[in-house]
């Protein structure tokens, strides 16, 4: 895979996810409740007490108003961003992305929110600049904290007695928000040794991320295993933010893995 | 210099680092995903003259194109994530305080959402009674803890 094919690539994807998550949010600011919760007056206190700001501006910044302008934004800068891969978009997007985690009192979806701002700073580096060396920088930034948090994701979970002996699966499936997970769960509560397999399944699988440089040849596997991966996650426990994230990532990952080849 | 000076204006001094660091946590990557499985929370609620607690339910349906957008579920899981917060609140004051007051968690951001969601989802069940009791109950496969009982609160209408 070249460089600009990278680049693209990883830009597009990130614009996709990105207006997905726009999406989302512009429908749920349309519900009726959704400022009954995440309503300026409850965050006040929070944003006043977090933010640097006077408390006018922070009434302004953070009105409902302006929270869904902020929301239109992105996705407008999503989709230009699709098209046309220049950096003011990405940096609306930035900025954008910035906004609305401050709303939601530092995240809204965790995980999610925490890589879209990794690959929106690789993909900001990449494009702020015409040499090779900084756009492959760009790429690598992003392609180390995958697989480092693959890593790290595991090696978490590893020195945990519940991962190791199989039981953290059921307990994590048994809080699921869909009923038929946690019927499935129930089901096999007696099947202890498929938890095991799975959990180790998951503890090897998040480990061995670390091989990826060095194993460059299996890094296609690797990520038809992390996209089933990301997938089950999304069917268990309703994340489907993190799949599409995580999948915009994959481009960088495999120009990074590939420069380590060549070399 | 004038824009600098308006947005400085009236700068609160009751400006907080910690607060700040938690708002704009998300760029400081942390990837320990689900790695303490440690108690599941729960809401309850209960009515004047009831002893019976009930659950609110936080369950969605998986959508068609849920994989693409799923506002249900991220609220959902938004929300409880607020439980979570709470939950965590109560621990960091039970740290620092030797007493701790109605007034002390009435006034906690994640109070005042419970708060709001709790009214949400009993005016969603088309619920009347406004005076209720709620409390948050820490779960694992083996018990179940009560973590904070409230006082009797007005929800009020939305």
């Amino acid at each position: 895979m070249s460089l600009s094919l990278a680049i693209s690539i990883t830009g597009r994807l990130l614009a996709f996810a990105m207006f997905l998550q726009g999406l989302e949010l512009f429908l749920l600011t349309r519900k009726k409740y959704f400022f009954e919760i995440w309503s300026f007056t409850n965050l006040k206190g929070d944003l006043e007490k977090g933010l640097p700001l006077s408390n006018s501006l922070i009434a302004f910044l953070f009105s409902g108003v302006m929270f869904k302008t902020i929301i239109v934004l992105q996705m407008i800068a999503a989709v230009i961003g699709l098209f046309y891969l220049d950096a003011f978009s990405f940096g609306i997007l930035f900025f954008t992305h910035l906004m609305i985690c401050i709303r939601f009192r530092g995240t809204f979806n965790g995980g999610s929110d925490m890589m879209t701002f990794v690959v929106l700073t690789g993909v900001l580096i990449a494009f702020n600049s015409s040499h090779v060396e900084t756009q492959k920088l760009g790429l690598s930034y992003i392609a180390i904290h995958i697989i480092y948090s693959y890593f790290k994701a595991g090696l978490s979970k590893i020195i945990h007695a519940d991962w190791r002996s199989g039981l953290a699966l059921p307990v994590l499936l048994e809080r699921s928000l869909f009923l038929d997970i946690r019927l499935i769960t129930k089901k096999f509560h007696t099947k202890k040794h498929l938890y095991f397999i799975f959990c180790w399944c998951v503890l090897i699988f998040e480990l061995i991320a670390l091989g990826l440089p060095m194993f460059s040849q299996f890094t296609l596997y690797y990520f038809l295993a992390a996209a089933l991966f990301h997938f089950v996650i999304y069917y268990s426990l309703g994340l489907n933010r993190f799949f599409w994230i995580w999948m915009s990532a994959w481009p960088a990952i495999f120009y990074s893995v590939s420069l380590l080849q060549t070399k | 210099m004038r824009f600098f000076k308006t947005m400085t204006t009236n700068l609160p001094t009751r400006f907080q680092f910690k607060i700040f660091v938690n708002l704009i946590r998300a760029m400081f990557p942390n990837w320990n995903f689900f790695d303490r499985i440690a108690y599941g929370f729960e809401l309850e609620f209960k009515v004047k003259n009831s002893y019976k607690w009930e659950r609110i339910s936080f369950d969605q349906k998986r959508l068609p194109l849920g994989l693409f957008i799923s506002p249900n579920c991220s609220m959902a899981l938004a929300q409880v994530n607020i439980l979570e917060h709470f939950a965590r609140d109560i621990q960091e004051l039970q740290a620092i305080k030797t007493e701790i007051h109605s007034k002390d968690l009435e006034d906690l951001t994640t109070f005042k959402m419970l708060r709001s969601i709790l009214r949400v989802k009993l005016n969603e069940s088309g619920f009347e009674d406004k005076v209720i009791q709620f409390k948050i109950v820490a779960c694992d496969q083996v018990e179940k803890i009560d973590v904070y009982i409230s006082d009797w609160i007005i929800l009020g209408p939305i």
